[in-house]
């Protein structure tokens, strides 16, 4: 088996006075489609905020495509291929859908490319392509998720971080969020993906984590969790 | 009728002024939070350097306006790497670089003082003549000023829809964090955001001179004044602050019409109050959604 | 032994040497600079307390230190009041115009209350060195209501004259010494008393505090409103001891003076003020033969401090103890 494109090795980490990672190890490799899950609050969104750098770790290692990336801040952790779609979009609010988009391929500086990722994006998420120049301020919740979706796969990443895409969507969208991460799935895509439904995530993944008070409580694969119910009894309180 | 076409001239020619202001000092509240006391001593630098190059030098009025320029982003750009990269992340930053770039204007205004005396000079930049417009004669330089004020005013707007640096400022200023993953290295921005703002102060520098003459502490009247716009417009709108700058000079030419010069800054205060009354995050702002 | 117990040991020190002070060095110059530093040191106790304890960006405090000096010289001088009446009077105008101000300003956001606090006294600067109408019109002279550029003079003094003699300024050193002793006792009580704790729980834990009923508005006013009082006091008392008073006091190089003297004390702590003070004001003295540069030297020595030591000497000096002590025990 090569070597994993993404290493997580035993990260304590957390905001002061409280470490809400504790040592944290996980793999991701090239194509792989990697869930993590777990009660809310344990950690989640602080593992992949350390991974792309908005977060400094306390100890432990990052390694990404075969480089030590720890301690590395956000900016450059872009510029390596490392694309994290954050919780909540923090969309840029006062700019227009196409311009949303446009910053996601900032560091692209060839336009043949970015026309075309644009075009692959339009074509995946067709509803951005009606709304290209309506403020994102003015979207609905759906329409923003998409946004924050579409911004993030136009960086072209090596890598990309999805933090529940799910959250707080009528269940029609979530279906149309799902069927988006399947494309990108059978795309080739590595993907790694925060989802409080786990049941969902189940069904896409090669790879699934289990987060529980900061650390790996469990791993295997979909259908091994899917197989086993007493896993999602006790952490996920069925 | 004589009377509104030189008010209106009047108050143009000072929104223009205020604009070329206030949209540097909006645009470094908007991306670093930020409100930058030392904004009128750079104006005093800028007017002043185009008066070197120009009467000490012997160098034509192109190169004036240049050192205005280099003078006041080098300036903007020395506060960047003296003060606020080091105080970024400390805690109370808004206070505490208020009363540093305070105190790095009283210093720099001190140094101008020193370097050339306290008499008021003329601005060699000030053009002569007046024009016919409407019966009414208008000063060449007036409408030198509104030129020039709506030429920058344009270049701003360019530079931040069209460019990739634009865009990366006004994605700092709306969301860090995001522009941060996206892969906007924002120090950088920051220096950048108050080198521009330096420059822009540089220019208004010689445009105040050039209609009050030179003096070392000519620069704090403006600011205020600019601020003041600002904080009409929303503190960190940049395209509000243009719109605001234009209404606010209009009011101010008639105030100073009706009432006496003394009170023009008088009457922008009371304006500005009953603003903040009506609408507590000024004319275009928004309110934070307060998350606890 | 307890804080207030220290600081009440501390109190007494400093008044005592400070009252030994005009009998050892009995100069008229050394004297009345120490008066000054009084005055200076009163209204950086307030200041401190509004910016530092309250947390209220404001830079209207010179504005408000100009009230209590002008309206104690323009109630002797237009309706004859003695100044023992006036000073009082003077400063409780301030506290008027300190609640208007702030109910004006204060639900504002930080830095558009520091913003209108600024604009609000380079308007009353220009207002009254402006003012050229003439209203007092006499075959010699001219004067303007609020004195113009030139100030007020011969409103009356304190009339310490006829009981000390020649002595008069060490009665006035004194009253200033009384006053600030009063100052620094109000702003102890309220940086230590339960106001001091709602600031402190506002400042760390904006939602909480709400929460349990602490509205920040109205603790901010009263705090403002009740600083103004000694501020307008001390520039009453200012107008009182120098006999004029003019738009020299709402200068930046006052205000720069004033900032200095709390980033150098340190912002917020109990003893900061008095400690900045006499070091700035002593400084300054030193540094008489390059006066050119004052400007110069005190927007760099604000700059530094706040860069490198934004706790100030007194902040600092605490922290470094706590972690002496904390190491040792």
């Amino acid at each position: 088996m090569s070597d994993p494109l993404l290493s997580v090795c035993q990260v304590f980490a957390g905001y002061t006075g409280r470490d809400v990672l504790r040592d944290l190890s996980l793999d991701v490799h090239k194509g792989a489609f990697v869930s993590v899950i777990g009660p809310n609050g344990h950690g989640k969104s602080t593992l992949l905020k350390c991974i792309s750098g908005l977060l400094r770790t306390g100890s432990g290692s990052i390694r990404f495509s075969g480089d030590d990336v720890t301690g590395l801040a956000a900016p450059a952790m872009a510029a390596l291929g490392l694309v994290h779609v954050p919780q909540g979009d923090m969309l840029f609010a006062d700019m227009t859908v196409q311009e949303n988009l446009m910053m996601g391929a900032y560091l692209t500086s060839d336009r043949a490319v970015v026309r075309r990722r644009l075009d692959e994006v339009h074509a995946i998420l067709p509803r951005l392509a009606d709304r290209r120049q309506q403020l994102a301020r003015t979207l609905s919740g759906g329409e923003r998720r998409m946004v924050a979706i579409g911004r993030g796969l136009m960086a072209g990443g090596r890598l990309t971080m999805f933090d529940e895409p799910s959250l707080g969507l009528a269940p029609v969208i979530i279906d149309q969020i799902y069927d988006v991460m399947t494309r990108l799935r059978e795309s080739g895509r590595t993907i790694v993906l925060v989802e409080e439904n786990a049941m969902r995530a189940a069904r896409q993944s090669d790879r699934m984590y289990l987060l529980d008070n900061g650390s790996m409580a469990w791993q295997g694969n979909g259908e091994e969790f899917l197989a086993r119910p007493e896993v999602i009894r006790s952490y996920l309180g069925g | 009728m004589e009377v509104i076409v030189q008010v209106i001239a009047s108050g143009l020619t000072l929104g223009a002024m205020y604009a070329v202001a206030a949209v540097g000092l909006a645009l470094v509240y908007g991306a670093l939070g930020m409100l930058n006391i030392a904004h009128g001593a750079i104006l005093t630098f800028g007017g002043y350097a185009a008066f070197y190059v120009i009467t000490s030098l012997g160098l034509p009025m192109v190169a004036g306006v240049a050192a205005a320029v280099a003078a006041g982003a080098l300036l903007g750009l020395a506060i960047y790497v003296v003060l606020v990269h080091g105080m970024l992340s400390a805690p109370a930053f808004e206070t505490n670089i208020f009363i540093a770039t305070f105190g790095i204007g009283m210093a720099l205004e001190n140094v101008v003082l020193k370097l050339f005396g306290a008499y008021p000079a003329a601005q060699p930049l000030a053009l002569d003549g007046a024009v016919a417009v409407f019966d009414v004669f208008i000063p060449v330089r007036n409408i030198a000023i509104l030129v020039a004020g709506v030429l920058l005013m344009v270049a701003t707007a360019w530079l931040l829809t069209r460019t990739q640096t634009g865009n990366a400022i006004r994605a700092t200023a709306q969301n860090r964090a995001a522009a941060e993953l996206m892969g906007v290295r924002v120090r950088w921005i920051y220096a950048q955001v108050l080198a521009i703002s330096g420059a822009l102060a540089g220019v208004s520098g010689i445009m105040v001179s050039s209609l009050t003459n030179l003096s070392p502490t000519m620069g704090g009247d403006p600011m205020l004044k600019a601020f003041i716009v600002c904080v009409v417009a929303g503190l960190g709108n940049v395209y509000g602050a243009m719109i605001a700058a234009i209404a606010l000079g209009l009011v101010e030419a008639t105030a100073q019409y009706l009432l006496g010069v003394r009170f023009g800054l008088a009457t922008l205060l009371v304006l500005v109050i009953l603003t903040l009354i009506w609408r507590p995050h000024g004319l275009f702002g928004r309110t934070q959604v307060q998350r606890l | 032994m307890t804080a207030p117990g220290k600081d009440l040991v501390i109190g007494v020190v400093l008044v005592a040497i400070a009252a030994t002070v005009p009998f050892l060095f009995p100069v008229r110059y050394v004297i009345t600079q120490m008066t000054l530093l009084f005055i200076y040191a009163i209204v950086v106790t307030q200041w401190n307390l509004v910016l530092g304890v309250a947390g209220i960006f404001s830079l209207a405090q010179m504005a408000l230190f100009a009230c209590g000096a002008y309206a104690t010289a323009m109630l002797g001088l237009y309706l004859d009041w003695s100044l023992w009446a006036a000073m009082p009077a003077g400063a409780m105008i301030a506290v008027v115009v300190g609640l208007l101000i702030g109910l004006a300003c204060l639900r504002l956001k930080g830095p558009y209350v520091a913003l209108l606090t600024l604009a609000i006294a380079q308007v009353a600067y220009l207002v009254i060195i402006t003012d050229t109408d003439c209203f007092i019109r006499t075959e010699t002279r001219c004067e303007p209501f609020t004195g113009g550029a030139s100030g007020l003079r011969r409103f009356g003094d304190l009339g310490l004259r006829e009981w000390l003699g020649r002595d008069w300024i060490i009665g006035n050193y004194f009253v200033g010494l009384g006053l600030l002793v009063a100052a620094m006792a109000f702003s102890v009580a309220v940086a230590r008393g339960p106001l001091g704790l709602a600031f402190r729980a506002l400042r760390d834990n904006l939602g909480y505090a709400r929460s349990r009923g602490i509205s920040q508005f109205k603790y901010q006013l009263v705090v403002f409103a009740l600083s103004a009082f000694f501020t307008g006091l001390a520039g009453a008392f200012y107008a009182a001891h120098f006999k004029s008073v003019g738009p020299t006091i709402f200068s930046f190089s006052l205000l720069l003076l004033l900032l200095a003297m709390i980033v150098v004390g340190g912002l917020g702590t109990i003893w900061g003020p008095i400690v900045g003070a006499t070091l700035v004001m002593f400084a300054d003295e030193g540094l008489r033969e390059v006066q050119d540069f004052r400007t110069l030297g005190l927007g760099l020595t604000l700059a530094l401090f706040v860069l490198l030591l934004p706790d100030g000497l007194t902040g600092t000096a605490s922290r470094l103890l706590a972690r002496w002590r904390g190491s040792g025990s």
